[in-house]
C-alpha cells in the first residue's frame, strides 16, 4: 500500500518538476526587450570608465529617480547609473555593482525601503529572470538566497509559458522598439529611463511596507562599505524618492528603518526620509518613479547634498 | 514555516518518510519525532515562541496529573484555576495588554482625565490563541473526569504542538486529538490519498481564491473613501471569499496533512455560505472554536437550559467573547455582537435548529425560498465581516454608509477577475457539499485518468493563476 502510494506520489511530482521545468527551458519569444536587458549595456560602462565615477544604484527609484547629466555636470565626475529593479534585491544589486567598483569611485547607494522588510533584500521573481539576462551572475546567488528566491522559481516558469503562448498567439511582427517605457531602449547614455520625462503621471501604485524591519540588511550593508572602502571608493546611502501618499501611510516603518540605520549601520548616510519626499503630482506611475520634473527636483537636490560631501 | 512553501514542499515528504520508514517501530518514537518537527515548523517563524508553547505544556501536563491526584474538589479546582490562570495570563500579556491599556487611556481621556498607558513592545506569537485553547480544553476536560491524564510527555507535547493544525486550528478537543497518540497509526492508503486531494483544495482555495481577492481588498479597504458604493460592496464580496478561502484553505491543508500520518482532525468548515440562517452558518463556520466556546463557555454559563433571558444573555457572550478571540480590536467585538444580533431572531422563535438538514437535499439545484434564504445570511454575514476586516470602527461605519447608498448600482472601479475564480469555487463546492471537503472524489465512479487530470488542472490553475503570496490571515489571532 505504501509503495503504491509513493510511486503514483513520485510519478505526479515528477509530473509537476516538468511541467515547471518546460517554462525555464523556454525560449523568450518576447518581441520587446524589457529594461532588465540594459544590465548588460550598463556593465559595460562601468567598465568603460577607469577614472572615479559616480554610480548611482538601488531599485526603480534611482532608474527613474535621476537625470545623470545634471550630477555630472555640476560634479564634474562621470556619472552612471546602474540601478534597474528593485525586485532583484539589495544584495544582488550591490554584489552585481561590486564587481566593477574601483579606487576614487564614489557609489550612491538608495535602497527601496521594502528592502530592509522581512526578506525582501534576497530578491523576488525578477531576479530570476535577470539571471537569465547575465547567467554568469549566478556565482552571486549565496545558498540561503536561492532557498528565499526558490518560491518564486514556480511562478516564473509559469509566468514564461504564459508570456510564450501569449506572443506564439498573438503572432506578433512587432518591432522590438515598440515599446516606448520599460524596455532595453528606454535607457539614455547614463542608464537613467528617460523616455517618460515628458509624460504626466498616470493611476500612481501606492505602497504598504508590511512586515519586520530586518537587520540582518543593515549588517551585511556594514559588510559591503568594508569591501568598498578596502577598494579604496566610498559608500553613501542617500534615500529613495516616496510620494507623499505613501510616505504619510508608512510613516512609523520608515521612521524605523531610519532609526535602525543611524544605530547600527556604520556606513555615511547622506540625508534622511524626509527630505525625499515629494508632491503624488511629481511621480509618474509608482510611488518612487519621479516624472521629468520630478527626476529635476532630486538630482538637483542630491547635487547639493553631495556637493559638501565630496568637498 | 507557512503551508504554501518551498519549505514546506520539502518539509513535508521528509517528515512522512522519516515518519513511516524510520521512526515506525514505536508510537513513542513517532510521537517523538512529531514533537521535534513540530518544534522545527513552529520554531521557523521565531524560536523564542518555543519557550511559550513548551512552558504552557509542562504547567498543563503537570496541572493535569495533580488534578486527577487530588482528593477534594476544592484542590482540583485550585489546579484547574492555575492552569487557566497561567494560559489566559499569557493571552492577556501578548494579546490583550496594550488594548485594554490604550482603551483605559481613551476612556480616562474623555472623562477629562489624562494618563500616560503603559504599552508592551512584545510581538503576538503566531497561533497563540489556537494552542492555548487547545490546550485549555485538555485541563478542562481532565477536571471534568472525562479523560484520564495522560503521563505521557511526549505524547502530551506532541498534542499540544502538533504541527499540521498548531498555529491555525482545527482547535481540537484532547479527547479527540489525545487519544490517537496513544495507539499505533497504520499507514491508510485511501486516507492518505484522500488528504492529499484535501491538501491541494485547500492550496487552491488559498493562493487561487485568498490571495487574488486579497489584492483587491487590501486595495479598497485602504483607499475606501475614494471608491464608489459597488466597489465597496466588491471589496466585502471579495473580503468574505478571501477569508472563506484563506481559513478554510488552511484547515483543508491541515486536516489532509494529518491524514497523511493516520491521524483525524475534526472538521473545521462544512460549506457555511451556502447556509439558510445565521445559525446553520455558525453550526458550519470555524466549528472548532463555535463548539469549543459551547463546550467550555456556554453551556457552563447554563447554556438554554434557563428562561430566555438567560439563553439570550449566554449567546451575547459567547458571540462577544469569540470576537474578543479573534483580536483586541473593537471592530471584532462589534463583529461579534453583530452575529449575536442576527442569532437573536432566531433565538427568540425558537427556529435556531430549523436549518439542520443539508441544503437541496436530494436536489441539484436549491429552491427559491433556500436560495433566498442563502442570499439574506449571505449578505448579512457581509456586512459582519466589514467591521471584521476594517481598522477601527469608525472606518467600518463609514464603509457600510458609502456602500449601501445610490452609488451601488454603478460600475466597480476595480478589477473584477477574483469573481471568476470565486464562481468556480461556489459551483465546485455546491456539487460537493455533503461531502468532507471540495475535492474528495469517490475512486469508484472516476477512473484514474480523469482524477489524475483534475488534479494537474487545478495544479495549473495555482500556478497560472496564483497571486502573490500573502500570510494566512488567521496566524495573527
Amino acid at each position: 500500500m505504501m509503495k503504491h502510494f509513493i510511486k503514483h506520489s513520485v510519478v505526479f511530482a515528477i509530473g509537476v518538476f516538468l511541467l515547471v521545468f518546460i517554462g525555464l527551458i523556454l525560449p523568450n519569444n518576447n518581441p520587446v526587450r524589457t529594461v532588465d536587458y540594459s544590465l548588460v549595456a550598463k556593465h559595460n560602462l562601468l567598465k568603460q570608465i577607469k577614472q572615479p565615477k559616480i554610480v548611482l544604484t538601488g531599485g526603480s527609484n534611482v532608474i527613474f529617480g535621476f537625470n545623470s547629466r545634471i550630477l555630472q555636470d555640476n560634479l564634474n565626475y562621470p556619472v552612471v547609473n546602474h540601478a534597474i529593479h528593485a525586485g532583484y534585491g539589495l544584495k544582488y544589486i550591490v554584489e552585481d555593482l561590486l564587481q566593477y567598483v574601483n579606487k576614487g569611485d564614489v557609489i550612491i547607494l538608495s535602497p527601496e525601503y521594502s528592502h530592509f522588510i522581512d526578506n525582501n533584500f534576497y530578491g523576488k521573481e525578477p531576479l530570476l529572470f535577470s539571471l537569465t539576462v547575465k547567467p554568469s551572475n549566478l556565482k552571486l546567488i549565496s545558498l540561503k538566497q536561492f532557498a528565499s528566491i526558490s518560491e518564486f522559481i514556480p511562478q516564473f516558469s509559469f509566468d514564461r509559458i504564459k508570456s510564450f503562448i501569449y506572443n506564439n498567439v498573438k503572432n506578433s511582427k512587432q518591432n522590438i522598439n515598440s515599446g516606448k517605457n520599460y524596455t532595453e531602449f528606454s535607457i539614455n547614455k547614463f542608464g537613467d529611463h528617460y523616455t517618460h520625462w515628458d509624460d504626466k503621471g498616470v493611476d500612481l501604485k501606492f505602497y504598504n511596507f508590511n512586515g519586520e524591519v530586518n537587520v540582518e540588511v543593515i549588517e551585511f550593508l556594514n559588510a559591503i562599505n568594508d569591501q568598498i572602502e578596502n577598494k579604496g571608493a566610498r559608500l553613501i546611502i542617500s534615500y529613495p524618492s516616496l510620494c507623499k501618499s505613501t510616505y504619510e501611510k508608512n510613516k512609523k516603518t520608515i521612521i524605523e528603518i531610519e532609526n535602525k540605520l543611524k544605530k547600527y549601520g556604520n556606513f555615511k548616510i547622506l540625508d534622511t526620509p524626509q527630505d525625499h519626499v515629494y508632491a503624488d503630482e511629481v511621480f509618474y506611475d509608482t510611488s518612487y518613479h519621479l516624472t521629468g520634473d520630478g527626476v529635476i527636483v532630486r538630482s538637483k537636490k542630491l547635487v547639493g547634498e553631495l556637493k559638501k560631501e565630496l568637498q | 514555516m507557512i503551508f504554501n512553501s518551498i519549505q514546506y514542499l520539502i518539509f513535508l515528504p521528509t517528515v512522512f518518510l522519516l515518519y513511516w520508514f524510520v521512526f515506525s517501530k514505536t508510537i513513542r518514537l513517532q510521537n517523538f519525532l512529531l514533537l521535534i518537527v513540530s518544534y522545527i515548523f513552529y520554531g521557523w517563524w521565531d524560536w523564542r515562541f518555543l519557550s511559550l508553547i513548551i512552558f504552557s505544556s509542562i504547567i498543563d501536563f503537570y496541572c493535569g496529573i495533580f488534578i486527577d491526584k487530588a482528593i477534594q474538589k476544592k484542590d482540583k479546582k485550585r489546579w484547574l484555576t492555575l492552569s487557566m490562570l497561567i494560559n489566559l495570563g499569557f493571552l492577556g500579556v501578548f494579546k490583550y495588554f496594550n488594548f485594554f491599556s490604550n482603551s483605559l487611556e481613551e476612556g480616562l481621556l474623555s472623562l477629562g482625565y489624562q494618563i500616560d498607558a503603559l504599552t508592551l513592545d512584545i510581538v503576538l506569537p503566531v497561533g497563540i490563541s489556537f494552542y492555548t485553547f487547545q490546550t485549555m480544553s485538555y485541563t478542562i476536560d481532565v477536571y471534568r473526569e472525562q479523560l484520564k491524564p495522560t503521563k505521557d510527555p511526549v505524547a502530551f507535547f506532541s498534542f499540544v504542538s502538533f504541527f499540521p493544525q498548531l498555529v491555525a486550528g482545527p482547535i481540537e478537543r484532547a479527547t479527540n486529538l489525545l487519544p490517537q497518540f496513544y495507539v499505533q497509526r497504520k499507514f491508510d492508503l485511501e486516507k492518505a490519498k484522500d488528504g492529499l486531494r484535501q491538501i491541494l483544495w485547500g492550496l487552491f482555495k488559498k493562493i487561487v481564491i485568498a490571495d487574488n481577492c486579497a489584492v483587491i481588498v487590501n486595495q479598497i479597504f485602504d483607499n475606501y473613501t475614494d471608491y464608489n458604493g459597488s466597489t465597496l460592496f466588491i471589496g466585502a464580496l471579495f473580503f468574505a471569499f478571501q477569508i472563506y478561502g484563506d481559513f478554510s484553505g488552511y484547515s483543508d491543508i491541515a486536516i489532509g496533512t494529518a491524514r497523511l500520518f493516520g491521524f483525524n482532525l475534526m472538521q473545521n468548515f462544512a460549506f457555511p455560505y451556502f447556509s439558510r440562517d445565521i445559525a446553520e452558518f455558525w453550526r458550519k463556520w470555524h466549528i472548532s472554536l463555535t463548539t469549543w466556546f459551547r463546550d467550555y463557555v456556554y453551556i457552563p454559563l447554563g447554556g438554554s437550559r434557563g428562561g430566555v433571558g438567560m439563553k439570550v444573555r449566554n449567546t451575547f457572550i459567547i458571540f462577544i467573547v469569540s470576537g474578543f478571540w479573534h483580536g483586541a480590536n473593537w471592530t471584532f467585538i462589534i463583529w461579534g455582537l453583530l452575529n449575536a444580533l442576527y442569532f437573536l431572531p432566531l433565538l427568540l422563535l425558537n427556529k435556531n435548529r430549523v436549518n439542520t438538514n443539508s441544503v437541496a437535499s436530494n436536489n441539484i439545484f436549491v429552491r427559491p425560498k433556500e436560495f433566498f434564504q442563502i442570499i439574506v445570511t449571505f449578505f448579512i454575514t457581509l456586512i459582519a465581516w466589514v467591521f471584521f476586516r476594517a481598522p477601527n470602527v469608525n472606518s467600518a461605519f463609514s464603509y457600510i454608509g458609502k456602500m449601501i447608498s445610490t452609488s451601488i448600482v454603478s460600475m466597480p472601479e476595480v478589477s473584477l477577475k477574483p469573481l471568476v475564480f470565486i464562481i468556480i469555487l461556489v459551483i465546485v463546492e455546491w456539487f460537493q457539499r455533503n461531502y468532507k471537503h471540495g475535492l474528495y472524489i469517490n475512486e469508484l465512479k472516476m477512473n484514474k485518468f480523469s482524477r489524475w487530470l483534475i488534479y494537474y488542472i487545478l495544479i495549473i490553475f495555482i500556478f497560472w493563476f496564483g497571486a502573490e503570496k500573502q500570510e494566512f490571515i488567521y496566524f495573527q489571532f
